[in-house]
């Protein structure tokens, strides 16, 4: 990597750390219902490319499963992963920024986080067992939700709420980042075709 | 950055300084990955530490393996992300990593070997080993067969031949044939007839011809890797001198 696409990587994916933590703490001490904790692997995945964003998304799970939760926990990294798949991914338009998908990217993320989550929940401890999570999980089973779709809701409203302040943050955040920290074009050069037909180009 | 990433852990374009050093990283991670198991018991802070550190390190290589695998596959698709998870190499890197993280049963502890399984993907010793059981698999296949083959008909000889108390089952047979075929002989279980013994005795003989078998198989196999890779590393070292010499001739 030249000397200037590494500093360019090296600080948008430092400030997407101290986002996803700073907010992360914001959230905790302010008893908001939501993580905050995907805003910076999304403005790295849109800003730089997705694989900026995958290792963000890593370091930070990395840090809050030592710090606060289990070292299980980790594996909600799946989750982060998901956010700067998608966002990195659908929010690039022929190789440019654009925002017309942005609702779309959202409501696909809150879906399927909601229910990675719980698949994850389940896996793990077999119920939320902690924080907001857990008081909307509760709610939903006091009106005879099964467990699985409890433990989505309660992972669900977080979710809400979590990507409705990215989507307001993420365009903030990338309007005012300076051009030169910015990969203002970038296309991945990935097809549908068959994986098992050697093409080196 | 993927195609960096790429070039780091595969090497692709040219084995470059970090490709070795990458390399030899994750081998010294997955040796220390397994020292907690040698030790019984509560483990100490330490080696709880040594543990955690390891397996976040291996999981982290399986995160970057995976998004880059397309790399890997030399063909830029989607689906190469969709296939990655369900190789046998990421099954068992995975396998290896989960135990440790609480997420399956303490059963499944054992599964942390797999984490050795990261030295075949690096070393390049172990690639040569591997290169050979590929190359020589229908001839290793053909011998296994004869072995297996040996062993059941020795065992059912005995089985039929000696005093049920000497063989109470075929499996015990087939456990005795194994040992004496292999010339391990614990000795456990032995043929007390005189024909048994006989048997024996023409079992163990063949059975040094069977085993040695593979043994040769594998080691001409080995030197027969290793000769193409001498053989390849002057090829590039020629090249790059004929190369100089071109370059020193135009500069003239």
């Amino acid at each position: 990597m030249k000397n200037k696409t590494l500093q360019k990587y090296l600080v948008i994916m430092l400030a997407g750390i101290v986002l996803n933590l700073g907010l992360y703490w914001l959230a905790h001490i302010l008893h908001i219902p939501a993580w905050f904790d995907t805003v910076g692997t999304a403005y790295a995945a849109v800003t730089l490319e997705p694989a900026a964003g995958l290792i963000i998304a890593y370091l930070t799970n990395l840090f809050e499963s030592n710090a606060v939760y289990a070292s299980n926990s980790i594996v909600y990294y799946a989750i982060a992963a998901l956010c700067a798949l998608l966002f990195g991914l659908m929010l690039r338009k022929n190789g440019k920024v654009s925002w017309k998908k942005l609702p779309l990217a959202a409501v696909i993320y809150v879906a399927a986080a909601s229910l990675l989550s719980a698949a994850i929940t389940m896996w793990r401890t077999g119920a939320p067992n902690s924080g907001w999570e857990l008081v909307f999980f509760s709610a939903a089973r006091s009106r005879g939700v099964s467990v699985f779709f409890s433990a989505a809701f309660g992972a669900g409203v977080l979710k809400i709420i979590d990507t409705a302040v990215l989507c307001v943050l993420l365009p903030i955040l990338y309007k005012v980042t300076p051009k030169r920290f910015k990969n203002e074009y970038y296309k991945e050069k990935l097809t549908w075709k068959s994986p098992f037909k050697e093409n080196t180009n | 950055m993927r195609e960096q990433i790429s070039n780091v852990i595969y090497g692709q374009k040219t084995k470059g300084r970090s490709t070795v050093y990458y390399d030899w990283f994750i081998m010294v991670v997955a040796i220390a990955s397994v020292v907690p198991m040698m030790f019984r018991g509560e483990l100490s802070t330490w080696m709880q530490t040594l543990e955690s550190i390891t397996v976040y390190i291996l999981f982290f290589d399986y995160i970057l393996r995976w998004m880059t695998h397309d790399f890997r596959m030399k063909n830029h698709s989607i689906w190469a992300f969709f296939i990655y998870p369900f190789t046998p190499l990421a099954i068992m890197d995975i396998a290896g990593i989960l135990p440790t993280l609480g997420l399956l049963p303490p059963t499944f502890m054992i599964l942390r070997v797999l984490r050795l399984v990261k030295l075949a993907q690096y070393s390049q010793s172990c690639r040569r080993v591997m290169n050979v059981f590929r190359s020589q698999a229908k001839t290793l296949c053909s011998v296994l067969i004869i072995a297996i083959a040996y062993i059941f008909i020795s065992a059912l000889v005995m089985f039929v031949h000696e005093p049920a108390d000497n063989f109470p089952t075929f499996f015990d047979a087939l456990y005795w044939a194994t040992t004496a075929l292999t010339t391990v002989g614990y000795g456990d279980i032995y043929p007390a007839t005189q024909i048994g013994r006989f048997i024996s005795m023409v079992s163990s003989l063949l059975g040094i011809a069977v085993i040695a078998m593979p043994a040769g198989i594998v080691t001409a196999g080995f030197m027969e890797e290793l000769n193409k890779d001498l053989a390849e590393k002057e090829r590039e070292k020629e090249n790059k001198e004929n190369g100089e010499k071109e370059d020193a001739s135009d500069e003239k």
